[in-house]
């Protein structure tokens, strides 16, 4: 009895152990987001930027603060978002050029790679 | 303006009435007070830590006797404490003297006190250093400086829009 | 069944030390299979630790004495709802109690954590495992509570008499998984360092989640803890500064900052270096707690769990302390503020304040703590210090952490000019001056207790201002008010939470000055028949009746209590006597209003009925109590997630560019 039972929970914890590993099951999922790629560090700044906004005229209407510390304060998130909107854009062009870079690359293979169609396709949007 | 004199007066009609236990203090004896003090800076001395107040154990039961005998004889706080002290040993006081070894116990306090206001104070300026050259914090080696008056329209107008959705 | 749990146990042991070493390799290599792999080995030691936390549990209902732990922390007269807390009452138990809690708990954090953090998750299943792992192997190796005797005992040595007490069911457990819960943020700070490659932000949420979890399961351990020794201890007072509870107040101090601190790097980019080191020092602080309560170096009457082991969990604290720091310095320059402080006086400036005045009383009370060490070492004299030293440093800072809890909250954040801190600081300032008056009008005249209770009003105006205000503008665009009160409550959930953690704060502040300058204590010796009266309270001692069980002699003494003109009823204060241990327990009898607790307790019981009782009447206790609920409310509001309506997210365009904002603003 005990060496069934012994046997039965170590038995569960090794299938455990052993099935992602051959199903490949994570490695088959599709790449998480990496949360400390550039992107998502835009985002926490565009995030924590309009949040500050967003605080900065909640507490104008309640009354807590007096309209130059409002105004500064606005300013200042604003100057903060613009600043991520700014580098979004300079990223998207390195991404535009990058991908530009790879289809002139890959024209000279086959002149019609799919990068070049799906690049033109977002243009016209 | 009205909430805030409600509100003050109501706090100030819950505060008389919590406060009533100011009186408290008459119901026990001058005598009865120095015994608790007393009982309270007094060590166990087989249970370290714990002051004959909050012991249960005989020792500190006999002790709560001697000091209770002491007060009624009319002796003064520093006599008893020194009766103890020549008894055990100065390790019997749980608060600390003001000499010997002791005296780094109250030493130390006050420097570390004295450490953490200048760690905030050169924390404070240090912060406000790189407030004035954050520039290369930014990504892209961006400041504010390198966004143009019309980019600058272009983008409030956009961050308005959408943080008033 | 004691067997199957030693199996368990070590396969737990073996799958703690894959999930340790593939995390690790999982995150290095990038391996998501091996990681998932790790993962879900980690999941499966939960179920089997709780196999052999069951077999204990089951060798403590059945009696089984051949356990060498069932025999040194139970016997036949042990009631069987005691198991439980048999189970963690001595060193080896407590152990495995920890385990399993941890397993648990770290199971649903690394679950959490992968789905947000997947780069992150297997360096923090890592550091996690490799946690779990120490205990395992100080269980196997040296104190386990499965281990069997050669020759089986008739009965068994008992539980320690103090323990058996109703609080003892929660109290132990809630405090021992606050100071393992530390380990849940910091393996998920120290994750995100080992696997950061860019803006170091992306743990905090995670690292505020699980820090305030913690923080709450630390804080309930300290009431319960307090609130048992109230009830049980029999001296009438809460809090003693003994070395066991200071080891359990220095992790939470530590905590405590830390989640305050780690908003500021969510909402700045700063204090990021801070808050590792925060976390870092915090869990140090936790190791200590667990280390000093398990026979470290200090004498202490709540040892209970005593063994030498002690000086390993110093060991592990101080090898953990180098390896987070020197990651720490190894990823020092991805560390560096996103941006600088625009202001002396802003809401970040008073978050660093409040930060050291946390840290510098945690480093006060750890200093009066190992004293008896550093005296020793110079002098060769154990100079033990008690509650006066920690009363007299302690006190005023915490005086003035509660006045930065006041202030802090209504500075704005980045920069406040003088005009908005007199909107937001002139009505707290008159009711502190009010609040003074009246304090001293009626008789107050301890200017500790003047101050302190000056500084408490200026905390709770601000925050009732704060609601006020936020209700009358919702209210002004016609909400109703209740709704209005609440909906305001909903939309910003972490920080109205944490206004009503500041209340409750503030109630203990208030129930701890009151009680520490305020309580009057009289020993009276009375013979059966005779009346006393202390205040307005009238007590009577009717009869004295002696109950003799087979492990202790109980003497429970019958009070006929009036308060004035009110009767209240019986008391019955007993005091029982274990002879086995030399130990007697007493109890008190408590009669609770909101105002004062009337509180009797016998000291001794002599000849004929004859005894000595001491009564205390302590004011505002039931406040301190009180504040618990309060607390976990407060922080419960603070931790849950804002609803859909209200939360409005703006995501950023993603970079293949549909929906960009730039675009569409063409």
């Amino acid at each position: 009895m005990l060496v069934l039972s012994a046997i039965i929970i170590s038995v569960i914890p090794a299938i455990l152990i052993a099935y992602p590993i051959i199903k490949k099951i994570a490695s088959s999922a599709s790449t998480p987001d990496d949360e400390s790629s550039l992107q998502a560090d835009l985002e926490r700044r565009w995030e924590s930027a309009l949040e500050g906004i967003r605080h900065a005229e909640l507490e104008m209407s309640v009354g807590n603060i007096d309209e130059p510390d409002y105004q500064w304060l606005k300013q200042v998130h604003m100057a903060e978002a613009a600043m991520v909107l700014k580098a979004l854009e300079i990223s998207i062009e390195d991404e535009k050029s990058l991908i530009e870079k790879i289809s002139k690359a890959t024209a000279i293979i086959s002149p019609k790679s799919s990068l070049e169609v799906d690049y033109e396709k977002d243009e016209s949007d | 303006m009205n909430l805030k004199m409600i509100g003050l007066l109501s706090l100030q009609i819950v505060f008389l009435n919590f406060a009533c236990f100011a009186s408290n203090t008459n119901f026990v004896s001058n005598e009865e007070k120095k015994v608790n003090t007393l009982n309270s800076v007094l060590m166990c001395p087989v249970c370290p830590g714990e002051s004959i107040d909050q012991s249960q154990n005989e020792i500190a039961t006999n002790m709560r006797k001697i000091v209770k005998g002491f007060v009624e004889e009319g002796k003064s706080e520093e006599e008893i404490k020194d009766y103890f002290v020549d008894k055990y040993g100065p390790v019997i006081l749980l608060e600390p003297a003001t000499s010997g070894i002791s005296m780094y116990a109250w030493i130390v306090p006050p420097i570390a006190l004295g450490f953490a206001v200048l760690v905030v104070v050169f924390a404070v300026s240090l912060m406000r250093r790189r407030q004035k050259s954050a520039a290369e914090n930014h990504t892209y080696g961006l400041t504010e400086d390198s966004i143009s008056e019309e980019e600058k329209e272009k983008y409030f107008s956009v961050i308005d829009r959408i943080s008033n959705e | 069944m004691v067997e199957l749990g030693q199996i368990a146990l070590i396969l737990s042991f073996m799958i703690a030390t894959y999930s340790t070493v593939v995390g690790f390799a999982g995150g290095m290599l990038n391996g998501r299979d091996l990681a998932a792999s790790a993962r879900w080995g980690f999941y499966s030691i939960c179920p089997l630790l709780l196999l052999a936390t069951a077999s204990l549990i089951y060798a403590f209902v059945t009696n089984d004495f051949s356990v060498i732990y069932v025999a040194e922390n139970s016997n036949l007269a042990m009631p069987k709802a005691y198991a439980w807390v048999a189970f963690y009452s001595g060193n080896a138990g407590s152990l495995l109690y920890i385990s399993v809690a941890f397993s648990i708990m770290a199971g649903i954090a690394i679950r959490v954590v992968n789905k947000k953090l997947p780069y992150t998750s297997p360096y923090a299943l890592g550091v996690m495992s490799l946690v779990l792992l120490f205990f395992l192997a100080v269980i196997l190796f040296l104190a386990n509570p499965l281990d069997r005797h050669q020759m089986p005992l008739e009965d068994g040595q008992g539980m320690n008499p103090l323990l058996i007490h109703f609080g003892m069911f929660i109290h132990p457990p809630f405090q021992m998984l606050g100071l393992i819960s530390v380990a849940l943020p910091f393996s998920i700070a120290i994750g995100a360092l080992l696997a950061g490659r860019g803006g170091r932000d992306e743990w905090v949420d995670q690292g505020r989640l699980w820090g305030m979890l913690s923080w709450l399961l630390l804080t309930t351990g300290l009431l319960l803890g307090a609130w048992w020794a109230y009830t049980i201890l029999g001296w009438g007072g809460y809090w003693a500064w003994d070395p066991v509870e200071n080891s359990a107040l220095m992790p939470w101090l530590g905590m405590t900052a830390f989640v305050h601190s780690i908003m500021v790097q969510k909402r700045r980019g700063m204090f990021r270096m801070w808050n590792m080191v925060l976390i870092i020092v915090s869990f140090a602080m936790a190791q200590m707690g667990m280390f000093i309560n398990r026979g470290g170096p200090v004498p202490s009457v709540h040892s209970f769990a005593e063994s030498t082991m002690g000086w390993i969990f110093l060991a592990v604290m101080a090898v953990t302390l180098f390896i987070s720091l020197s990651i720490f310095i190894y990823r020092y320059d991805t560390l560096r503020s996103r941006s600088g402080l625009d202001s002396m006086i802003s809401r970040e400036s008073a978050f660093l304040a409040q930060n050291v005045l946390f840290l510098l009383i945690a480093f006060v009370t750890l200093w009066g703590t190992i004293f008896p060490i550093f005296s020793e070492a110079v002098d060769d004299t154990t100079m033990t210090i008690g509650q006066p030293f920690f009363n007299k440093v302690n006190g005023p800072l915490m005086i003035l952490l509660v006045l930065l809890m006041g202030i802090g909250p209504v500075l704005p954040w980045r920069k406040a000019g003088w005009g908005s801190i007199n909107k937001m600081l002139r009505v707290p300032l008159i009711v502190a001056f009010v609040v003074l008056l009246s304090s001293l009008i009626s008789g107050i005249n301890q200017y500790w207790v003047l101050i302190a209770f000056s500084v408490c009003s200026v905390s709770v105006t601000t925050v009732l201002q704060e609601m006020i205000s936020g209700t009358k503008a919702r209210h002004a665009h016609g909400e109703k008010w209740a709704f209005a009160f609440f909906s305001l409550l909903g939309a910003n959930r972490p920080r109205y939470g944490g206004y009503i953690v500041h209340l409750s704060i503030v109630m203990l502040a208030i129930g701890i000055t009151a009680s520490s300058f305020y309580d009057v204590q009289k020993d009276v010796v009375m013979k059966p028949g005779d009346s006393e009266v202390l205040g307005k309270y009238t007590f009577t001692y009717i009869e004295v009746s002696e109950k003799s069980f087979p492990d202790r002699l109980e003497e429970t003494a019958k009070f006929e209590v009036w308060s004035g003109d009110k009767y209240i009823g019986y008391m019955y204060p007993y005091r029982a006597v274990y002879p086995e241990f030399q130990i007697a327990a007493t109890r008190g009898a408590i009669h609770s209003t909101v105002l004062e607790d009337f509180y009797l307790v016998p000291s001794e019981f002599m000849e004929d009925g004859e005894a000595v009782f001491r009564v205390l009447i302590n004011p505002l206790v039931l406040w301190m109590w009180a504040s618990g609920p309060v607390l976990v409310l407060g922080t419960l509001v603070s931790l849950s997630p804002n609803s859909r309506k209200h939360r409005k997210r703006v995501r950023l365009p993603s970079m293949n560019m549909d929906q960009n904002p730039l675009e569409m603003a063409k």
